[in-house]
């Protein structure tokens, strides 16, 4: 329990209106989009590294738990503040430094939202790929904690890609800067990227440095429609082997399509067993040279229907489908549970007919929908968490879908994370080496276990 | 809340599965950037509340008021949550344990009598028009310089007309114009700009004598009763019209028609087989034109240079009706007009019925917004369908402003008749209508 007079301490470091105790404002953070919860102490919103720095000291001194919130949308309770204490909400802290062209750099705030970043380099020329499909809300401080990707990944890859400094905040209330505006960096460990992806369990993120690169000149989207899932799965492949590097390469299953059909009445064809999305880019000339090849090897590989997109218009017409997968499914029942296994390339056909074994095997209904050109496959379990029956087959599938996906060469989460939903099962794809190591560094940098405790690797 | 409300709002907030996906399109979220701000997070509170979690306390109230109701929310969530439904079960239910605060009440109790309305506002207008151009000058209403706000008309607009307005030549068909009582007391010149237009279009005009206050004020701040009267009245009225259309020009009382009567009317168990037959014939008077925009003399015979138009869409005309391209094909079919799209043109502009008064601060980051969005198009006039947008977005310009606020018809008007578009007056300096 928080003292009155720690309170009074943390409230004056941000003042009025950035700091909550009140028991509305803190059951409003007491969720992410996960299924889990915990109501925090105190809910502070800090507009500095100063102010950030500041309250680790105090909660240090005070041995208070700490979680980093950004806008919350992780899918794996990674942002709730499950042991009370303070939820460092960085909403607020959202100012983008500089935009340096030069240098191709851009230095910003965590509370940026990607999407508004995205925006202000469009106007500029400039690019910075990583597009989870939470884009349009969710922070670059939460997108580096989780070290988040999307569709683009194929082609350009993830956050950690992009990523040269940060400055971190640390347990004890010191100020940690690694990396820097250079696009080489070998001196010293790579702290940077230690950071990526450490959900807020290593420090706090208080100023990100990315790289960016030129805006491209055209994009170009095909759908080709496929009897059979082997099919598909197989042209992932072609692709690549005929020389084109798409920017993204999208699978939605048969159960997703009747999903989306029976909701947005898109016309799509029920009977199939996947529609294959590819997105192409660069100059026109290349970007018209290589549909007109993918669409001869999607007939080549059996696909009886291909579309190109003409237009942005059409470009976006064929995403509706695609993007409508997680609306579309979170419709039909109260509880959606977006799962995150990732495979190698070559065994995506098989981890896809393992998800449906498992959907049959626990009578639950799971669309799904992949980035196949990077082996993610995103299974949308669809349930309702207040019926304990159906949860319990619902945890045992998940389970067994994140074993069958290491089994099969993978991994448990593509770029959705550990937090609280896979911390058990952790261990099974680590190995005790790798546990121990993980284990040591959460100590080094967190020796009182109070940053985001709970989340990603036990202490006890 | 009756068990039905109750459970329709329960029905609702189980369908949040707390994706956030809401939470960059909510304007008010975006000035205070706290989760009290995001729908999302109105919605887990009200399950809470549900839940029976946390009393209906003083700061949940403030959190379920301080919401646009301009459903931004609804249209971008997935799973379909109907956010306005909740946030209107639950002004509803404020209304019911603690009652209106006595000025709105003395508005709306105004406004659902149209005969003490209009016998009021007739007397007011020599004292009122007084009172603001000479007292009040310095105050404000909410973001609003007193000095700014609309002078009341000269004679209500409705009073000018009696029985049926002849076209320009043989008759083409029969409507009904609903005014709507913004044009009816305040903007006469908006009105006139509507009949102008219908009679070009060979068209017959009824103003029905026996109007009503549409009530949508009313009904969206939480008060289900006191405008069940004019609603069924205006349903009785309108309904059985024999005409070809019932024409609105302001978005709110378009939206009430298409939408709020049925859903009222349902909440109080009352039969909607009239209020569907309304549903089917009312359209938007910029639909009704766009769709034979051709059929109008626009002289071509323009020389002098263009000026620059661009427009916002109202909460209630885009979101509640799916009105969008309608008024952008009249303004681009204008010879003299250069027409630019605004960014987020769809955006609220921050008024939100009482909202902008009720929370003046977060209202003028919003509206700021909006107004440096039209400011960078370079335009000399925004057009916008909606009334209460042309207030918010008139009222809160400045001085240097060199811009207009108008009706698109009032554009048109122009167009037809030949009189230059730059002889509007800046919405910066000048009163508003
Ligand atoms: C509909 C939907 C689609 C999604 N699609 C994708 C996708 O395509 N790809 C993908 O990768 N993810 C996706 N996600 C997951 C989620 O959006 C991402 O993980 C995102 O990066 C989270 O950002 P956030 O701002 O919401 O952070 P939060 O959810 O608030 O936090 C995420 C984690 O980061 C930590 N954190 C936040 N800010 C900081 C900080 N400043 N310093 C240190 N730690 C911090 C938190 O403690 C937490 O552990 C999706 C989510 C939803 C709901």
């Amino acid at each position: 329990m928080l003292s009155q007079v720690v309170k009074d301490e943390l409230k004056a470091i941000v003042g009025e209106g950035r700091y909550f105790d009140n028991e509305e404002d803190l059951l409003l953070y007491s969720y992410d989009a996960f299924i889990v919860q915990g109501q925090p102490e105190a809910a502070l919103l800090p507009v500095s590294t100063e102010e950030v720095s500041r309250i680790m000291k105090v909660a240090s001194r005070e041995r208070i738990p700490v979680t980093a919130r950004g806008a919350g949308t992780n899918l794996a309770g990674g942002s709730v503040p499950t042991r009370g204490g303070i939820v460092l909400v960085f909403t607020k802290m959202n100012r983008i430094i500089e935009i340096d062209k030069v240098n191709r750099v851009a230095v910003f705030q965590p509370g940026v939202i990607n999407m508004e970043f995205q925006k202000e380099l469009t106007k500029r020329g400039l690019y910075y790929p990583p597009d989870p499909g939470s884009m349009a809300v969710s922070t670059m401080g939460g997108n580096v904690a989780e070290n988040a990707g999307g569709p683009r990944a194929v082609k350009y890859g993830v956050t950690s890609d992009y990523l040269l400094g940060l400055e971190v905040v640390l347990a004890s209330g010191e100020v940690l800067r690694t990396g820097g505006k250079t696009l080489k960096n070998v001196t010293g460990y790579n702290l940077t990227q230690l950071f990526c992806g450490s959900e807020g369990t290593l420090g706090l993120i208080t100023e990100i440095t990315v790289k960016l690169i030129p805006l491209p000149e055209t994009k170009r989207t095909l759908q080709a429609v496929f009897k059979n899932l082997s099919d598909a799965g197989r042209t992932v492949a072609r692709v690549f082997e005929i020389g084109i590097l798409p920017v993204a390469l999208e699978i939605v299953d048969k159960v997703s399509i009747n999903v989306i059909e029976d909701y947005m009445h898109l016309g799509l064809p029920r009977e199939a067993e996947a529609l294959l999305l590819i997105e192409v880019d660069g100059p026109e000339a290349a970007v018209a040279g290589e549909s007109g090849r993918l669409t001869q090897l999607c007939r080549e590989m059996g696909a009886h229907e291909v579309k190109v997109a003409g237009t942005v218009e059409e470009n976006d017409e064929i995403w509706k489908a695609r993007r409508s997968a997680y609306g579309a499914g979170a419709r039909l029942r109260p509880t959606a549970i977006a799962e995150d296994c990732t495979v190698p390339v070559g065994n995506l056909v098989a981890m896809f007919q393992e998800v449906t074994r498992i959907a049959e095997k626990y009578q639950l209904l799971i669309p799904v929908v992949a980035h196949a050109g990077d082996g993610n496959l995103h299974p949308l379990i669809l349930t309702d968490s207040s019926d304990q029956e159906e949860m319990k087959r619902v945890v045992k599938a998940i389970d067994e879908i994140s074993r069958k996906a290491v089994e099969l060469g993978g991994t448990l989460t593509g770029e959705h994370g550990i937090g609280i939903a896979k911390r058990e099962i952790l261990p099974f794809e680590l190995g005790e080496v790798a546990m121990e190591i993980t284990r040591n560094i959460k100590k080094t940098f967190d020796p009182l276990n109070i940053l985001n405790p709970d989340k990603v690797v036990l202490i006890v | 809340m009756d068990h039905q409300e109750t459970q329709e709002t329960k029905d609702i907030v189980n369908r949040c599965n707390k994706c956030g996906l809401c939470t960059s399109s909510c304007p008010v979220y975006q000035q205070v950037l706290i989760e009290a701000a995001n729908p999302r997070g109105r919605i887990q509170l009200v399950k809470y509340f549900l839940e029976g979690k946390i009393p209906f306390s003083k700061r949940f109230k403030e959190i379920i008021l301080t919401c646009l109701l301009c459903e931004t929310c609804v249209v971008n969530c997935p799973s379909g949550v109907r956010h306005d439904q909740v946030f209107n079960n639950l002004r509803a239910e404020l209304v019911k344990q603690y009652g209106l605060n006595w000025k709105k009440r003395l508005v709306f109790q105004l406004l659902t009598n149209e005969k003490l309305l209009h016998s009021s506002i007739i007397f007011a207008r020599l004292g009122r028009n007084w009172l603001i151009e000479n007292l009040a000058k310095g105050m404000r209403i909410g973001n609003i310089p007193a000095g700014k706000l609309p002078l009341v008309n000269p004679r209500p607009f409705r009073d000018q007309f009696a029985g049926v307005i002849c076209p320009d030549g043989e008759p083409k068909g029969r409507i009904f114009y609903f005014t709507g009582c913004f044009t009816n007391y305040f903007a006469g010149n908006v009105g006139q700009a509507v009949v102008n237009v219908l009679k070009k279009l060979r068209l017959e005009i009824e103003i029905p004598a026996a109007e009503d206050c549409c009530g949508i004020a009313a009904i969206l701040s939480g008060e289900r009763d006191l405008p069940l009267k004019n609603v069924q009245q205006n349903i009785s009225t309108l309904s059985r019209a024999r005409v070809d259309a019932v024409l609105v020009d302001c978005a709110t009382c378009g939206a009430a028609f298409r939408k709020e009567y049925i859903d009222l009317l349902k909440r109080k168990g009352l039969d909607t087989t009239q209020a569907e037959i309304l549903k089917g014939k009312t359209q938007d008077v910029m639909e009704y034109v766009a769709e034979r925009i051709d059929e109008l003399p626009l002289r071509k015979d323009y020389t002098s240079e263009k000026i620059r138009v661009t427009y916002h869409d109202p909460c209630h005309l885009v979101r509640a009706q799916g009105v969008s391209s309608a008024p952008r094909k009249i303004l681009q079919a204008l010879p003299q007009v250069e027409y630019v799209e605004m960014e987020e043109a769809n955006a609220c502009c921050g008024g939100g019925g009482t909202f902008q008064f009720d929370f003046p601060e977060v209202a003028k980051g919003i509206t700021g917004k909006k107004i440096k969005r039209i400011r960078e198009t370079g335009a000399r006039v925004v057009a916008t369908g909606c009334p209460g947008c042309r207030v918010t977005i008139g009222g809160n310009m400045d001085e240097q402003d060199r811009i207009a606020v108008l009706h698109p018809l009032q554009l048109l008007d122009s167009a037809l008749t030949g009189k230059g578009l730059d002889k509007f007056p800046f919405a910066g300096t000048g009163r508003l209508c």
